[in-house]
């Protein structure tokens, strides 16, 4: 049986959080900045639920 | 919207920058234990083996998906080459911290599409030519946007050094290759180029949000420094690359080499 250990959406989850913590650090776009945190916060919480590590 | 108040924007700063590092540290020590021996993965004087293959191993769930999708490498390439004129507009407007990080977007989509050409074995000369010139766009115009958000201070001087010390690194080695010699020498190749810019425009960007910067200084200093010591760094390679062809072609013609 093949595992998935969802790296991909754990990579990013990650970028998309950084990328929304830039534009709430560095523009007027706070809310937006928010909104994006909060998809790639998502995306990077899902990764560890019930995620298993590839042999 | 109003932009943050200092405070809570330094605050926020520090709270991305653990979960930075948390992140990045724990990623990193995980894929240690599960590979200790990472050797074949290539690597360079700044770029070792291993972190060469903890990032193989994190871009590669994309690259199954575009070989899945069949997509073709010179797509990823024209998507190297949008991130980049984002980054180039990023810069030229301070927005610093998204600037690193589309950078180092751009320079994961210059390793992946390599990857899935040769995976898919749909290289070509053709997508190699394209992939070269947009590796130059990409570079360039991210000098040319630090240089714009540099405009007002005497790191302008430096962004441009950067630039130019970019651009004969690359074409040294180009030219040779055209005159039939070799050249894959070089302290600071582009991947280097690109994690040095892309991690100090990230952790500039936090710090200039905790600290500020010294009165009489233009904002982001630690992203001034990296852009001298670019600047520097670069022309050095550059030279390295001149002599050690130079070196090559004082010898007898290719054509009679053994």
């Amino acid at each position: 049986m093949t595992t998935r250990d969802r790296k991909g959406a754990r990579v990013t989850g990650f970028f998309f959080i950084l990328l929304g913590g830039g534009m709430v650090l560095e523009s007027r776009a706070v809310w937006y900045g928010l909104l994006v945190m909060a998809i790639g916060a998502a995306c990077f919480l899902w990764s560890f639920a019930g995620s298993e590590p590839r042999p | 919207v109003e932009p943050l108040a200092s405070a809570t924007r330094a605050l926020f700063a520090a709270g991305l920058l653990l979960f930075i590092v948390g992140t990045v540290l724990s990623s990193i020590f995980r894929f240690a234990s599960r590979h200790p021996d990472t050797s074949g993965a290539g690597g360079s004087t700044l770029l070792g083996p291993a972190i060469r293959a903890w990032h193989f191993e994190n871009v590669r769930p994309f690259e199954d998906v575009l070989v899945r999708w069949n997509v073709s490498p010179t797509w990823i390439s024209w998507a190297q080459m949008a991130v980049g004129i984002v980054v180039g507009l990023t810069y030229a407007n301070g927005l610093i911290f998204d600037s690193g990080l589309l950078l180092i977007l751009a320079g994961t989509l210059d390793v992946i599409d390599g990857r899935v050409a040769r995976r898919t074995q749909s290289g070509s000369p053709r997508g190699a030519y394209l992939d070269s010139i947009i590796d130059r766009y990409t570079d360039t115009v991210a000098y040319l946007g630090i240089a714009v958000y540099f405009r007002d201070s005497w790191v302008l001087w430096a962004a441009l050094w950067a630039l130019v010390g970019g651009v004969v690194t690359s074409y040294a080695r180009a030219r040779a290759e055209g005159l039939g010699a070799t050249c894959h020498v070089g302290l600071l190749q582009r991947p280097e180029r690109y994690v040095i810019l892309g991690l100090g425009s990230l952790f500039s960007a936090l710090l200039e949000q905790m600290f500020g910067h010294p009165a009489g200084q233009p904002a982001n200093v630690l992203l001034m420094l990296i852009v001298v010591l670019l600047a520097v760094l670069s022309n050095l390679t550059a030279v390295q690359r001149v002599v050690h062809v130079l070196r090559q072609l004082d010898g007898p013609p290719p054509a009679t080499r053994p």
